[in-house]
């Protein structure tokens, strides 16, 4: 069976998201800060009167965040809205570096997450594309709860 | 069984179990004030018949089990005129009730339903064969006998608990069971046209059938081979060789048997065997292989944890036909302003855009009062629980009360009513625990031996009114007065000048409560200060009026709706923050009435001392300038100065709850967005106030 997948860099990293939970890709606009947030949470952005809270994808699978970006990079970068459909569990925008495309492999491709990887728990499968290593990160885990409330 | 998937029923099944449940509440009550209420029996009957049908379709045999015993106990009070429900029902009746409500709610939050508890379905089944309940019973002994009969192996009939409780029955009544076993010639086309030919002929001598091997859905869609059996109850003088014989004169019909069951033994057997059988399989199993065994357990566990948590029910409205038309008519509508929209644009007719845009307005206005009025919910909703909360409550304390509900047709916003529920529980407790005298207490004052309790609601303007009022001994302002000096919320110079509305004030502070002895129901430590918060948080009010020895009232006043709210819209910095109108008293100036103390800032507005914060700090905001204005806030009953930049003005808002792992921040209740696209985040000052100063 073919497994389908929005293929996203981040920095030096390749992730990708399963395509049956992304909604949407958008580009980066005004982000509202959200005071006391999770260092993670940017903010919430407007999506046509949808208030969509937006995850720093850098901070969130701990690549390197420290580098000043040039404009030509921030051009680049898009938001992955990323939802599991179910009730009560919240939609979340992951900011990325850039887009690589959209990839149909066969499931055999598919291997495990390479034991004892830092935040292994975020990614469900990895795999070789065009001698790149990408990992494919865990939506369910990301999303499910609801938190501490407030 | 077939395996219908019941998650995608289970919100209507919660929904109507919850109405029948409802119907077996209030008619329960009538039948305690009138246990002859003929009407009410038969209602009652009813309901629990519904209820077993509908348990059984989605397989909760449990609940199943427990109604139709319900229903059997009530049999031969419903046909009879004159017939008098003992107490010892009714109260068994409750039970049952409390039992099926609990089922109902671990349904509701994603959990199994439980089997009732072993006395009570012991008390049932006496009930059920016609003795009065008496509390404690010994347990049926026809399980023990099933083991010792030897075991038939004719039909492979596997009947649940309730199955076997329908034969058993209709077997005492007189009536005839049949197991019907029908086979169809080898290539037989159409299979289920045919079994449903023997069903017709079943149904055309009045028989019922109870249950079918393959089940119904099988047949229907002919996933099986040539055998189906029948379980079917007949009326009493039935001749079966007929009935045989007109199944037999169906096309294709190879042979028919059919066997009259006289003793359900005999189909207890034919279950217990196979479920032996298995039993032994199983432990073979786990002897063989224990620790693969251990780790099946372990992931079925594992996976049934994970399925519970995603399992979440949707909450249902019901909404009229008529209201989706209409919004069906309205979304219609601005599907062609659309067009409009786009013509006016290419003929460049500021006229014709003009038009276009004056329409779109309209019916906006239009879509949004429609979708308000749907989420408007009757009081009804949350008031039907209360009167045998109250009439539970009234015996324990050894109190007579009158409960009268005004109004509960009166209707509010959904997310309001979710809320509404524990205040107006504590309310009520509280007017019975401590408002309403004892009979001998009543009596001795000349009041009548019963008190009265009213729970009241109406809507006046944009918003609703709740009162809880009752007849009880009302509010002593001294004693209240006392108490609060006691406890150290006011000095004895400040009581002198308090008025009576300051002194009831009192009483929704933190840590207050009148109550003389501590009882598990009042005076839990949870007071009234919470029944505020609760109330300020919707964005309402409560108000108390009381004279003593006559009487006390609670006013709850509400918005209508949740969703829009009134707000101050404030500048800290580049960042737009909203604070709700309802718990602004005024803004002022920041000037030398603002000083500085050793504890931080306050600011002293005509005489009181006010604590200020900077909405700045609160947020962390990092372009904030000094600030310029004060916002004066009151919430729960304390006031507080919150700095901010500048002042943009008050705008009506709607909310968009904030909540979740990643959003849900302290201060802030939600979002809303702007005119321009903007976000405004809303502030929650009840949490700020109540939280005090970090």
């Amino acid at each position: 069976m073919n497994v389908g997948m929005v293929v996203f860099g981040l920095k030096d990293k390749y992730m990708a998201a399963p395509i049956e939970y992304v909604k949407e890709i958008l580009k980066l606009d005004k982000i509202t800060r959200l005071p006391n947030a999770p260092v993670i949470v940017k903010g919430l952005m407007n999506v046509r009167g949808i208030l969509l809270p937006v995850v720093d994808g850098r901070k969130l699978f701990n690549v390197d965040e420290d580098e000043e970006l040039t404009e030509e990079q921030k051009k680049q970068m898009r938001i992955l809205w990323v939802s599991t459909g179910r009730e009560g569990e919240e939609d979340i925008g992951i900011l990325v570096d850039h887009i690589l495309g959209i990839l149909f492999v066969d499931e055999e491709e598919l291997k495990e997450v390479p034991e004892g990887m830092e935040g292994a728990e975020k990614f469900k499968a990895s795999l070789l594309w065009n001698d790149k290593f990408v990992l494919m990160i865990d939506i369910d885990n990301l999303l499910r709860g609801r938190g501490d409330g407030r | 069984m077939s395996e219908i998937d019941i998650n995608e029923y289970l919100p209507v099944f919660i929904d109507e179990a919850r109405e029948y449940l409802q119907i077996l509440n209030d008619k329960l009550l009538i039948l305690e004030e009138h246990p002859g209420d003929l009407d009410a029996i038969r209602e009652i009957f009813r309901a629990a018949h519904t209820l077993k049908g509908m348990s059984a379709t989605m397989g909760f045999s449990h609940m199943a089990e427990v109604t139709h015993l319900m229903e059997s106990a009530l049999q031969p009070f419903r046909d009879k005129d004159g017939a008098v429900l003992p107490e010892e029902l009714i109260d068994l009746l409750f039970r049952v009730l409390d039992y099926l409500q609990a089922q109902v709610d671990n349904l509701a939050n994603g959990d199994e339903v439980e089997p009732p508890e072993e006395e009570l379905l012991n008390a049932l089944k006496e009930a059920a064969s016609g003795k009065v309940p008496t509390g404690t019973t010994s347990a049926p002994e026809k399980k023990e006998e099933k083991k010792e009969e030897p075991a038939t192996e004719s039909i492979k009939f596997e009947l649940n608990d309730y199955d076997l409780l329908v034969v058993e029955d209709a077997v005492k009544a007189g009536n005839v069971v049949a197991k019907i076993h029908v086979r169809m010639r080898e290539g037989t086309m159409m299979k289920s046209v045919r079994a449903y030919m023997v069903v017709k002929t079943i149904e055309d001598h009045a028989g019922e059938v109870v249950k079918s091997v393959p089940p119904a859905e099988d047949i229907e869609q002919e996933k099986f081979d040539r055998d189906i059996f029948f379980l079917a109850i007949f009326p009493q003088g039935t001749n079966v060789e007929e009935i045989k014989k007109k199944i037999e004169s169906i096309a294709e019909i190879e042979s028919v048997e059919v066997e009259v069951i006289q003793n359900v033994d005999v189909l207890k057997q034919s279950e217990a065997k196979p479920a032996e059988e298995k039993k032994e399989e199983k432990t073979a199993e786990s002897v063989a292989q224990p620790q693969q065994a251990a780790a099946k357990e372990e992931k079925k566990d594992k996976a049934k944890e994970e399925h519970k948590e995603k399992h979440q029910i949707e909450q249902l409205i019901r909404v009229p036909l008529s209201k989706l038309d209409k919004l069906m008519n309205l979304v219609g509508e601005l599907v062609i302003y659309r067009t409009e929209l786009q013509v006016a644009k290419e003929k460049n007719s500021q006229e014709a855009l003009e038009g276009v845009i004056e329409r779109i307005g309209r019916s906006i206005i239009e879509l949004q009062n429609e979708v308000m009025s749907m989420r408007m919910t009757p009081m009804a909703f949350v008031f039907r629980r209360f009167p045998r909360m109250v009439r539970d409550l009234a015996k324990r304390f050894g109190k007579k009360v009158e409960f009268i509900i005004e109004g509960e047709e009166t209707e509010i916003d959904r997310s309001i009513l979710d809320k509404l529920g524990d205040p107006l529980v504590h309310l009520l407790r509280n007017a019975i625990d401590h408002g309403i005298e004892t009979p001998e207490e009543r009596i001795a004052k000349g009041k009548p031996e019963e008190g009265h309790l009213w729970l009241r609601a109406y809507a006046e303007g944009n918003y609703v009114f709740i009162e809880v009022e009752d007849d009880g001994r009302g509010i002593d302002p001294e004693k209240v007065k006392q108490k609060a000096i006691e406890k150290g919320l006011i000095s004895p110079e400040e009581a002198e000048t308090l008025t009576k509305r300051e002194i009831y004030e009192l009483l929704f502070r933190p840590g207050f409560s009148t109550a003389e002895k501590v009882t598990d129901v009042s005076g839990r430590g949870v007071g009234l200060d919470v029944v505020k918060a609760v109330i300020e948080q919707l964005g309402g009010s409560i108000e108390i009026q009381s004279e003593l020895g006559k009487g006390t009232k609670f006013i709850l006043r509400l918005p209508l709706t949740l969703a829009i709210i009134t707000a101050l819209l404030v500048t800290v910095g580049d960042e737009v923050y909203a604070i709700p109108l309802g718990s602004v008293d005024e803004v002022v100036e920041k000037d030398e009435r603002m000083k500085k103390t050793q504890v931080g800032e306050v600011f002293i507005l005509r005489g009181d001392v006010l604590p200020v914060y900077y909405l700045k700090d609160i947020f962390k905001v990092p372009t904030a300038g000094e600030g310029q204005h004060l916002v004066v806030v009151r919430s729960a009953g304390s006031r507080a100065a919150i700095v901010i930049d500048d002042l943009i003005g008050q705008q009506e808002i709607v909310i968009k709850p904030l909540k979740g792992k990643y959003v849900g921040v302290p201060y802030i209740s939600g979002a809303t967005i702007l005119g321009d696209g903007t976000i405004a985040l809303i502030t929650d000052l009840t949490q700020l106030l109540m939280g005090g100063r970090e």
